[in-house]
C-alpha cells in the first residue's frame, strides 16, 4: 500500500461523515423486472444465499455504522421481505435509532411482518409499483399475482404511522400504465400522494441479469413521458394557466463539469456517494453507491470504521470521453461515474442513451446553444 | 449557558421529515415548572434514542412515536447534558444541582433554564414523569 499517496489524497478532502446508509440486505427478489438494476439470474441463487451476509452480520454492521454516525439508514435489496430473517435483521437494526427507511415491492407483507413493523414502524417506506393491472405485473415482474399481493401489501402498510412514497420505473410494457399506477394511488390510498419515476433506466450493475437496453424506452419517449409528467406536476402547484414555454434549464454544479466554478466542492465521484454516503451490497462489501461495485472495501475482513476511512484510496477515476469533456450539455447531463460504467462498462466512458436524452432536453428546451 | 438552543429539524444533512419544524415556542406559565413538580422524578422516553451525528447530539423518535413527529431535534451540549442524566429518574431538583455543578452556573439561572427545557421536554412526550 502506498501511504504516502493515501496520506496525500485524504489531505485534499474536507471531513467524510458516513452519516446516509444503505444496507442491501438481498440482490434476490420474488418479482423478475426487465430492468432490474440489481436482481442476479435465479440460477446464482444457492451461492447468493450462502454468501449474503447473516442477520448477525448485519446487525453488528449496523452498531458499527451507528458508532460511526451515521443517521439515516435504507433497507434495500432486491426485496429485503425475502429474508426469512428479514424480521429478526430489521428489529435489531431499529433499535440502534436510526432515521429508518424501508424500499420493497410491497408483495410479501405478511402478518409477521406487519407484527415487527407495527412494532417499529419505519420513518419512511418507498413503494415501488409496477403496473396498474395483473396483465402489466406479469409483462413487466413475470408474475401476474404480484399486482392483487401489491395492492394487498400497501393497504397493510398505510396502516402503520410511516411517511409513505410510491415509486416506479417505465419501461415499454408499463408504458401505458404510468397514468393508471397514479389513478390506482390517488383513488385507493391517499389522493395527494405523488409517484416518483425513475428518470432514466440505465442497464443493469454488478452482476445483475437484467437486459435493460431491451426494454426501456427511447431516449424520444422518456423524455416526452418525464417532460409530460413534470409539467403537469408544474401545473398542480402553480395553476393550470401556467405557460410551459417559460420552463427553464437547472444547471447542476458536480465535479465533472465544475470547470470554472468559484468553489468547487471536493468530492470523490461528483457526488455525495463516498463523501456522506455508502452502501453496505448484500455480500458485506462497503460502496460509494449502490449503483457502483468498482471501488470497495471488505467489512467482513476489517471495521467499518475502517474501510470507511480507507474507501478513498480505492477510487482511480480515467479520464472523460473526450466527446462529453467538450459537450456543450454537458451542465444538464444526467450521466455519473456509475451510470457511465453500467452502460458502457468503462467509467469515462461516453453513455450513448444518456447523450440521446441530453440532447432531446436541449431541443425541447430549445438550450441548445448554451 | 443556552439550554433553549435545544431546537427541531436543524439541517444534519439533507433530511426529510414529514412534519416541516418542531413547535418549540411553549408558553411559559407564571408558575415555574420546578415549584409544581419539586417531588416527581422525571426520566429520558424510551421513544427517542439519543446519537451522536457529525459531533452534534440529535434524538430519534422511535416506535408509534413517530405517529405524532417524525423528525429528529438537535440537542445542543447542555441539553444532550440533561438527557444523559434522564436516563435514570431524576427530581428537578437534582437536574437543577447537576447544571450548577456541571457548568458553574448560578442557581437561579439553571433552574429557569432546566424550567424552559423540561417544559418543552413534556410538551413533545420526551420524558417520562414517574
Amino acid at each position: 500500500m502506498d501511504c504516502g499517496r493515501i496520506d496525500q489524497k485524504l489531505h485534499g478532502l474536507p471531513p467524510r461523515y458516513p452519516m446516509d446508509g444503505t444496507f442491501e440486505l438481498t440482490v434476490r427478489c420474488n418479482l423478475h423486472c426487465r430492468m432490474c438494476l440489481f436482481r442476479h439470474d435465479d440460477s446464482e441463487n444457492m451461492e447468493i444465499c450462502a454468501r449474503e451476509l447473516s442477520a448477525d452480520e448485519w446487525i453488528d454492521l449496523g452498531r458499527q455504522a451507528a458508532e460511526a454516525g451515521t443517521f439515516s439508514l435504507l433497507l434495500t435489496g432486491g426485496e429485503p421481505m425475502l429474508r426469512k430473517d428479514f424480521c429478526e435483521i430489521y428489529e435489531g437494526i431499529y433499535r440502534l435509532g436510526f432515521q429508518l427507511t424501508l424500499y420493497t415491492n410491497a408483495t410479501l407483507v405478511t402478518d409477521k411482518v406487519m407484527n415487527t413493523l407495527r412494532r417499529y414502524p419505519p420513518h419512511r417506506i418507498g413503494i415501488t409499483i409496477y403496473g396498474a393491472s395483473a396483465d402489466t405485473y406479469e409483462k413487466v415482474c413475470g408474475n401476474p399475482a404480484g399486482f392483487e399481493q401489491m395492492v394487498e401489501g400497501v393497504d397493510r402498510l398505510k396502516t402503520l404511522p410511516s411517511v409513505i412514497d410510491f415509486r416506479t420505473t417505465i419501461i415499454r410494457d408499463n408504458y401505458e400504465d404510468v397514468d393508471k399506477i397514479e389513478q390506482l394511488i390517488h383513488d385507493r390510498w391517499d389522493e395527494k400522494q405523488t409517484l416518483t419515476q425513475t428518470r432514466i433506466v440505465t442497464k443493469a450493475v454488478r452482476g445483475a441479469c437484467a437486459d435493460a437496453a431491451g426494454c426501456r424506452l427511447s431516449p424520444e419517449e422518456n423524455v416526452r413521458l418525464a417532460y409530460r409528467r413534470g409539467i403537469r406536476l408544474i401545473k398542480e402547484y402553480v395553476g393550470s394557466e401556467y405557460d410551459e414555454k417559460n420552463l427553464g434549464l437547472e444547471y447542476q454544479n458536480s465535479a465533472e463539469n465544475s470547470e470554472g466554478s468559484d468553489s468547487p466542492r471536493p468530492t470523490l465521484l461528483g457526488c455525495d456517494a463516498g463523501m456522506s454516503s455508502y452502501t453496505i451490497s448484500w455480500d458485506g462489501k462497503l460502496l460509494a453507491c449502490q449503483m457502483l461495485g468498482v471501488f470497495q472495501k471488505d467489512v467482513r475482513e476489517q471495521p467499518f470504521q475502517k474501510a470507511w476511512e480507507e474507501f478513498p484510496a480505492t477510487v482511480k477515476l480515467p479520464a472523460l470521453h473526450s466527446d462529453c469533456r467538450n459537450c456543450s450539455g454537458r451542465e444538464i447531463c444526467s450521466c455519473c461515474y456509475a451510470s457511465r460504467f453500467a452502460e458502457t462498462g468503462d467509467l469515462g466512458g461516453k453513455p450513448e442513451y444518456v447523450c440521446s436524452d441530453t440532447r432531446i432536453i436541449q431541443k425541447l428546451l430549445g438550450n441548445e446553444e448554451r | 449557558m443556552q439550554l433553549s438552543g435545544f431546537s427541531g429539524n436543524h439541517k444534519i444533512t439533507d433530511g426529510w421529515c414529514k412534519e416541516e419544524g418542531m413547535d418549540v415556542s411553549v408558553e411559559r406559565k407564571k408558575d415555574t415548572v420546578r415549584e409544581q413538580t419539586a417531588e416527581k422524578k422525571y426520566r429520558a422516553s424510551e421513544n427517542y434514542v439519543y446519537r451522536r451525528i457529525a459531533g452534534s447530539g440529535v434524538l430519534v423518535p422511535v416506535g408509534n412515536q413517530i405517529a405524532d413527529f417524525n423528525g429528529y431535534v438537535e440537542l445542543n451540549e447542555s441539553a444532550g447534558f440533561l438527557w444523559q442524566k434522564l436516563q435514570n429518574p431524576a427530581t428537578v431538583e437534582e437536574l437543577v444541582q447537576a447544571l450548577v455543578k456541571e457548568y458553574g452556573i448560578p442557581q437561579q439561572q439553571a433552574a429557569e433554564d432546566f424550567d424552559e427545557f423540561l417544559q418543552m421536554m413534556q410538551a413533545h412526550k420526551m420524558v417520562e414523569v414517574q
